[in-house]
């Protein structure tokens, strides 16, 4: 039974993991963009959980990495986010996902977005090109062809990826305990609105030693999966670097946890 | 108290085997122990009956190789990712094609 549901789980997981991360964006209350956090060459790696009658069993390796792309006019930062199934999990659900954007070095704001799933076979394609309030999308879901698809969006939506980052970004030390912000991101071709909580700090033992974090706490408004803000809660450490060290999440058919396990070219 | 016994050791049995074959690491102690105890108690009952003990004995046996196969494989087995060759070619295909795509975005925006 618990089986079942841990890999009935992990689909699920894969898909809100990355949407509780992002939901932290837009907490520093005033908005703009604070000293950048991270670097060219910065890599993080997650190692996600899944909590069964108490016992948090592993599952998958989270990698999120840093790298400047050049074209022949511009510059971009490419935020890459990848997700595998461990090994011995690979033979019953295997998963190889990865989620992509290309941002202004400068801004961080986002233009272009790739998301390539295969889960257990089912193969997922996005690509969001963003032209201003607007997105030229194309998509390819299991066996049906390419589906080009163009939508409005609200200004400052962003794609999941690029906000991860933006997040780290933004003034989060000003923000007072009980501040809420909602803020919309675009998934799945579909603009959702996310509220995030300010719930304090917290000192908590990472792999980078004992922390003091900004713990945030993030529900997404009309979601079966993310409702209360209590039980999904994000860890950010509470220095210049602000890595995300701690996500807690809980669903209906159970909760878990993504921790920090290695993180290299932090930038402070 | 025999038929009783019998079911829950049957189910413990059950789901001991199915959490040894899944990586699940040490939860399998949980219904192996569950087991275990059912087994003893259906020993017990038998002996005392002088009836075949067969039954409790595969039991017994089931549950402490289950336990000790997913303890031992979740001591041995570290969490490591296998090296995917397909995914690493996506990602390189990924990365040449967002860059013609982000090239084709610049000319686009020139000529607007």
């Amino acid at each position: 039974m618990h089986t079942y549901s841990l890999i009935m789980t992990i689909k699920l997981i894969q898909n809100y993991i990355v949407v509780l991360l992002l939901a932290t964006t837009t907490l520093g209350l005033s908005q703009g963009l604070s000293s950048k956090s991270f670097k060219s060459g910065e890599h993080l790696s997650y190692q996600a959980s899944y909590n069964m009658s108490g016992v948090l069993t592993t599952f998958a390796e989270v990698n999120m990495k840093v790298a400047t792309v050049k074209t022949s006019k511009n510059s971009y930062l490419h935020l890459k986010c990848t997700a595998n199934t461990y090994k011995k999990w690979d033979s019953f659900f295997k998963i190889r996902d990865l989620y992509e954007a290309y941002v202004s070095p400068y801004s961080l704001k986002p233009a272009l977005y790739k998301r390539d799933n295969n889960e257990n076979g089912t193969i997922r394609k996005e690509k969001y090109i963003y032209k201003g309030n607007s997105i030229q999308s194309t998509y390819v879901r299991g066996k049906s062809g390419e589906i080009k698809a163009n939508f409005d969006i609200p200004s400052n939506t962003r794609d999941i990826v690029s906000t991860i980052y933006h997040i780290r970004n933004l003034p989060i030390e000003k923000a007072s305990t009980g501040d809420q912000k909602d803020f919309n991101i675009v998934f799945d071709r579909k603009t959702k609105t996310a509220t995030l909580t300010f719930m304090g700090t917290e000192t908590i033992s990472t792999v980078l030693g004992n922390k003091k974090c900004y713990k945030i706490g993030v529900s997404v408004k009309k979601d079966k999966l993310l409702k209360g803000k209590a039980n999904n809660i994000i860890y950010i450490t509470a220095d210049r670097n602000k890595v995300p060290v701690l996500i807690k999440f809980s669903i209906p058919v159970g909760s878990g946890q993504l921790k920090l396990t290695k993180a290299s070219n932090l930038k402070y | 108290m025999k038929l009783l016994t019998s079911i829950i050791a049957i189910l413990g049995i059950i789901i001991t085997i199915a959490f040894t074959i899944f990586p699940i690491g040490n939860l399998t102690v949980f219904p192996a122990i569950i087991t275990i105890i059912c087994g003893i108690v259906l020993y017990k009952i038998y002996q005392n009956e002088n009836s075949n003990l067969l039954f409790p004995k595969v039991i017994i046996g089931l549950a402490i190789l289950g336990a000790l196969v997913s303890s031992g494989r979740a001591l041995l087995i570290t969490d490591k990712i296998a090296e995917d060759i397909n995914f690493e070619q996506r990602q390189e295909k990924s990365n040449q094609e967002s860059v013609q795509d982000l090239e084709d975005l610049e000319d686009l925006e020139d000529l607007e």
